[in-house]
């Protein structure tokens, strides 16, 4: 198991030492202290044998440090805790050894008073800050996914477990995995004070720059309580995902199709797609509804009034299919990658949000991905959840997606790409076959919203 | 009823606001109080209490917009230099008053934090110039109250400007418990600072001296002039305290403070040398040079102090004769060059900061101290003075001593009638019997005592006559002066070799601190006679100058209904000087000696004990004991773990307290069963009740399982609604029924 060196919140100087003990400096380590050994054999010195066993001592002192310190069970007793001194702080402690010198230059015992006072109030400012730390505990309340490049409302509980300490001025930062910029807080979460035995309930705006799963492994407590003279950060292992679904970017008009132009496009494969006239069912009356659908015929015979149910008018399908191929693991692919989800995750909620039945394909050589078509939050969401997890292939082979029937008969078919649009040639004209209506979008055609004319093809 | 008992509870919180400024303005307020108190000068104190008033009544608006004060920097800077050209003439103290004219200027603008932050290190500035200006004991009270202030100001302060830069309301929340918890912190703060303050190590390079100017005390005079009426005035200015070592009552005997000593009269004055160069053009200098040689008292130097011992020129000692004394005293700054002793000292240990690099003697017997004295000064004498039981009776007189004829006087003129005083002399002398040279001068102390009016205001009336022989045959009225000058005359002309002395006598005595404080109105004259128990006066004497005081005796003052509060507050004064502005190194020495002393102490003893129990455990464990003590051992860690596990329970219990209580399965499984037909494509308006909704899940699900349905949906309203407890079958059925429900449901369709 690979054991963190670094920790959830290192200091520079940890990390410069972790980063000594990697593997790659091997060769500096053991060249040092092997090459001191060797000098002190070969010339027999006293003086270098001794600086030889110090190296190997320091050497071996620092490595035993880190691996204690990095041990699960020693960062569970002692969580990790930096104390870095302000610029007020510096200042103060210039001024105390000013004062300290002046005392001891003039022997005056009330300067020696006030100097007793000053490294008395940094001692007190240290205890102070170390016991308003002590049984702290966090809880997140986060959403279970949000969108990405879009501000959501986390909460952090506070839980101060002490019973007669509150604990003062207290602010907090997440620690995500990974780069530092995949999550970002926009506002500065602080609570002034946190009783003894409760619990204090900060919410925060923050945002999640990159889809998928967003780990977060920590928060980070910090405080300059009490006298701002030492900035304090302990680290609390808080592990937490969230599933962050693709950016949701709005779409010129002429994207998705109008009411009319969907009507006029399942008119045109079969009268019987559009149906509002059916008779569902019957069901009983309640406050509000119309008046005109009671069937009084039945209503008499049992006694109460019961109303028709006719079928909803059908909405029209859009089915969405994501190529997922790139030609290479470059940035620019990857990025265009990136777009192209973020496209058909915007197609997929506008038309839901238009009341669309919607459905989401993605072909891959391991077997298709399937959402069949549906409505509603429940469906949508279950289908960006694909969306955010899925990743790209490299330089793979074009797939034949293999679509049932009735799912694709009716359905205005969008199909969204990253790669060149030569390569899904093929899959168009199946779709064709199929009959469809298909749309090719990329990336592209979307951020220049000044074209009028969409590099789309449509049969 | 209810809105007033809301409205108190509101009130108890204070806004963080308001009290900052309240801690901000009391925290620069006793910070310039502290400089003024040090300083003398009130003129700052009040510029900044008027900076403090308006700012604190103009807060939302203020006087000076913040641009504004800036254009007044060049006024302050003039006002600076012509602040250290005329006034304080010191460069330290002309620098404060720039930061405390700069801060009285930002009282009344706007502020920022930055500027809030230059505020209390210009108050940290003013209390640190305040401790090297000052010694009394009202630093110690400011340098407390400032102490709490500040560290409740400054937490305070951090509260406000992290809550401003958050965007959170400064309004509520400062409960009454914050307050209390300040009080703690500034106790603990007080006691980490006497700590430190008692173990820092004492070095003290001395390179820098404070330029105060002390206040000229004088009241002893180098001559005695009797030949000018001068009243005495009951002046209250204290001149020093004197402890005596192992005296806890008053011991008014002893208190006589040699400072000048007065050998020649002539014309009705007493000079500490002999005149008779004045005729070969010899200066003053000169005069008191050739007859009054200064010795240099040997000078050693012992844990950072200096240690002065006299040379023994004067008297030896003898047991016998004297009694060793030890004295602490407190010298207040003064021009006086003298250094008042009691006795002949042996040693002289200077503790205080103000202390003599030199201390000269004279022959005569008279310290001086060459510097002037700008500071307290505390010594600790070690002297001998005369036992109250020598067998002073049977002592000789000389009156040449140290080459000086102590029975000096003017021939016999009819300005001075030396003869008709020798008569008187002899004729007391002879009535009371007297036939040694202490009795004789016991006889003519006691008849000028019974005989002669003490006044303050004596007058001359005839001026062709001596003064002293004017006291003694016409006034007989006088002040100490006369008395004291009236029988060194008697006593020389009856050939006893006597002296004048100025000095001090009695004090006012403390019974708290059992020390004698002794003021400008206990300025005293008095004669000493030269005793020795030995014919031959060049064998040296055992006993010494001996004080006769022919003044009526000295009698402790009455004192006030609330004098007691005067002796206890000179007693914290004279506990101030000794272990706060004396504390020196070799102070620090014996504290740190002594903590050492009782640690080492405790762990032998601690040592001792463990032998002790091992013994005894030994002793025991042998025999029946052991299974007893097993036992006992064995019970002790079964009631610990029982503890253990009891308090783990506790807490663990607390845990759940915190956490929110989890919903009841009934609810939790309806909404659920809820969430699983949203997924098969429930569509649920809100306005829906729970028996509305059987209808549309029987559709999702098909009507096979509307018994389901109908049995989740009724459980659900009967825990909702009605409060009722499932019991354990219901809970079993719901859990089965949501299973079969889930199951229906399965991946299809699903991510």
């Amino acid at each position: 198991m690979e054991i963190d060196y670094e920790g959830l919140d290192p200091s520079s100087s940890r990390r410069l030492l972790c980063r000594f003990f990697e593997p790659r400096y091997f060769i500096l380590r053991h060249s040092t202290t092997l090459g001191l050994g060797l000098i002190a054999i070969l010339t027999r010195s006293v003086t270098i044998t001794f600086i030889f066993i110090c190296v190997l001592a320091l050497f071996i002192s620092l490595r035993t440090y880190i691996w204690v310190t990095s041990l699960s069970l020693f960062r569970k007793i002692f969580r990790q805790k930096r104390i870095i001194i302000t610029t007020e702080g510096w200042g103060f402690i210039i001024f105390t050894i000013g004062v300290g010198v002046a005392a001891i230059n003039t022997g005056v015992s009330l300067l020696y008073l006030v100097f007793a006072m000053l490294p008395s109030l940094i001692v007190i400012s240290g205890i102070l800050l170390e016991l308003s730390f002590r049984k702290l505990d966090v809880e997140r309340i986060l959403p279970p996914a949000v969108f990405c490049s879009e501000t959501f409302e986390a909460e952090t509980v506070l839980i101060n477990r002490k019973a007669i300490m509150s604990t003062y001025s207290v602010s907090f930062e997440e620690i995500p995995e990974g780069e530092g910029n995949l999550f970002r807080m926009q506002t500065v979460p602080y609570a002034m004070r946190v009783p003894p035995n409760s619990r204090a309930s900060i919410r925060y705006n923050a945002v999640a720059n990159k889809r998928g799963l967003l780990h977060l492994k920590g928060i980070v407590i910090k405080s300059i309580y009490p006298f701002g003279f030492f900035y304090k950060r302990m680290a609390i292992q808080c592990e937490d995902k969230i599933l962050v679904y693709p950016k949701i970017i709005p779409l010129p008009s002429n994207i998705l199709p109008s009411g009319s132009e969907m009507q006029h496009i399942l008119r045109r494969i079969s009268p019987l797609l559009i149906g509002d006239e059916d008779f569902r069912g019957l069901k009983e009356y309640r406050d509000g509804e119309n008046p005109r659908r009671i069937h009084w015929a039945l209503s008499a015979k049992h006694n109460k009034l019961l109303v028709r149910e006719m079928e909803k008018k059908r909405a029209g399908r859009i089915l969405v299919l994501l190529d997922k191929r790139i030609l290479q693991k470059s940035a620019k692919w990857l990025d265009n990658f990136e777009d192209a989800v973020s496209l058909a995750a915007s197609v997929l909620y506008h038309a839901n949000e238009q009341g669309y039945e919607t459905a989401l394909i993605i072909p891959d050589k391991n077997g298709n991905r399937l959402v069949e078509p549906a409505q509603g939050k429940q469906h949508l969401y279950r289908m960006l959840e694909i969306l955010a997890v899925t990743e790209p292939s490299i330089n793979s082979e074009p797939e034949l997606v293999d679509i049932p029937g009735h799912i694709v008969r009716g359905s205005l078919v969008y199909l969204v790409s990253a790669g060149k649009r030569r390569t899904i040639a093929e899959t168009v004209r199946n779709f064709r076959q199929a009959g469809c209506k298909v749309r090719i979008l990329t990336p592209d055609a979307i951020t220049k919203e000044e074209k009028k004319d969409l590099e789309v093809c449509v049969s | 009823m209810p809105s007033r008992r809301r409205r108190k509870k509101t009130l108890k919180y204070a806004s963080l606001e308001r009290t900052h400024r309240l801690l901000f303005n009391t925290v620069v307020t006793v910070g310039v109080i502290a400089l003024a108190a040090a300083e003398g000068n009130l003129f700052y104190f009040v510029l900044i209490l008027l900076g403090v008033c308006i700012g604190y009544i103009r807060a939302e608006k203020p006087l000076i917009p913040a641009r504004t004060n800036n254009l007044l920097l060049p006024f302050i800077l003039l006002f600076t230099i012509l602040d250290y050209l005329f006034i304080s003439e010191s460069f330290l103290l002309s620098a404060v008053h720039l930061l405390l004219l700069i801060q009285a200027v930002k009282l009344v603008s706007e502020n920022t934090e930055r500027e809030y932050k230059l505020f209390y290190f210009v108050s940290l500035v003013n209390l640190c110039v305040a401790a090297v200006l000052t010694q009394e004991l009202i630093f110690g009270a400011i340098f407390v109250i400032y102490m709490v202030t500040i560290t409740a100001a400054l937490i305070v302060f951090n509260l406000l400007m992290q809550a401003k830069k958050s965007n959170i309301p400064t309004t509520p929340s400062l409960p009454p418990s914050f307050f209390f918890g300040i009080c703690s912190m500034s106790t603990v703060t007080l006691g980490l600072t006497v700590l430190l303050f008692l173990f820092v190590p004492r070095v003290g390079f001395r390179l820098f001296r404070t330029a105060l100017n002390p206040e000229s005390i004088t009241g002893i005079s180098d001559t005695v002039d009797l030949t000018e009426s001068t009243d005495i005035f009951e002046d209250e200015t204290q001149v020093a305290q004197i402890k005596f070592y192992g005296y806890n009552e008053p011991t008014d005997y002893l208190v006589y403070l040699r400072c000048a000593v007065l050998i020649h009269y002539e014309e009705g004055k007493w000079w500490r040398a002999s005149p008779e160069l004045l005729f070969s053009d010899a200066t003053e200098e000169d005069m008191i040079q050739f007859h009054e040689k200064r010795l240099i008292c040997h000078r050693q130097i012992e844990n950072q102090r200096f240690v002065f011992h006299p040379p023994q020129e004067t008297v030896s000692f003898s047991p016998n004769w004297r009694a060793r004394l030890g004295v602490q005293m407190f010298l207040n700054p003064t021009t006086d060059p003298f250094f008042p002793v009691i006795g002949e000292p042996l040693r002289i240990e200077f503790f205080s900061r103000e202390s003599p690099s030199q201390l000269l003697v004279s022959r005569m017997g008279t310290f001086y101290y060459p510097t002037l004295r700008r500071e307290t000064c505390g010594c600790d004498i070690l002297t001998t003075v005369i036992r109250k039981d020598a067998p002073l009776e049977t002592c000789f007189n000389h009156h040449r001593i140290g080459g000086f004829d102590y029975t000096q006087l003017e021939p016999d003129s009819r300005y001075f009638p030396r003869e008709r005083i020798r008569e008187l002399t002899e004729r007391i002398v002879r009535d009371a019997n007297a036939r040694t040279p202490y009795e004789a001068a016991c006889t003519v102390s006691n008849y000028l005592r019974a005989n002669y009016t003490y006044t303050t205001s004596p007058r001359r009336y005839n001026t062709k006559i001596d003064p002293v022989c004017e006291f003694l045959f016409e006034t007989k009225k006088g002040h100490c002066e006369y008395f004291a000058s009236a029988l060194a005359v008697m006593l020389r002309s009856i050939g006893i070799g006597a002296r004048v002395v100025n000095g001090y006598r009695g004090g006012e005595w403390n019974s708290y601190g059992k020390f004698y404080t002794i003021r400008r109105k206990n300025a005293h004259c008095w004669v000493e006679i030269y005793l020795d128990n030995d014919p031959n006066p060049n064998n040296g004497s055992l006993v010494g100058w001996t004080t006769l005081d022919p003044t009526p005796p000295y009698t402790q003052p009455k004192k006030g209904a609330f004098s007691f509060l005067s002796d206890f507050i000179s007693h914290l004064k004279i506990r101030w000087l000794n272990y706060v502005i004396f504390y020196d190194a070799s102070k620090w020495h014996e504290t740190v000696s002594g903590i050492a002393r009782q640690g080492t102490n405790a762990i032998y003893e601690a040592s001792e004990w463990w032998r002790s129990f091992t013994n005894f455990f030994k002793r025991i464990s042998s025999g029946i004991g052991f299974p007893i003590i097993a036992f006992i051992i064995i019970s002790l860690g079964i009631l610990l773990i029982l503890r253990h596990t009891y308090k783990k329970t506790i807490s663990q219990e607390d845990k759940t307290k915190l956490k929110p209580k989890p919903s009841s399965p009934a609810i939790l499984f309806y909404k659920k069963m809820l969430a699983l037909a949203e997924r098969r494509g429930l569509i649920r308006l809100p306005s829906m009740t729970p028996y509305e909704l059987i209808h549309p899940l029987t559709r999702v699900w098909g009507i096979n399982h509307r018994d389901n349905i109908l049995f989740v949906t009724e459980m659900f309203v009967k825990v909702r609604y009605g409060g009722i407890k499932l019991n354990a079958d219901e809970q079993t059925r719901l859990g089965e029924t949501l299973d079969s429900l889930s199951r229906l449901t399965g991946r299809k369709g699903s991510a």
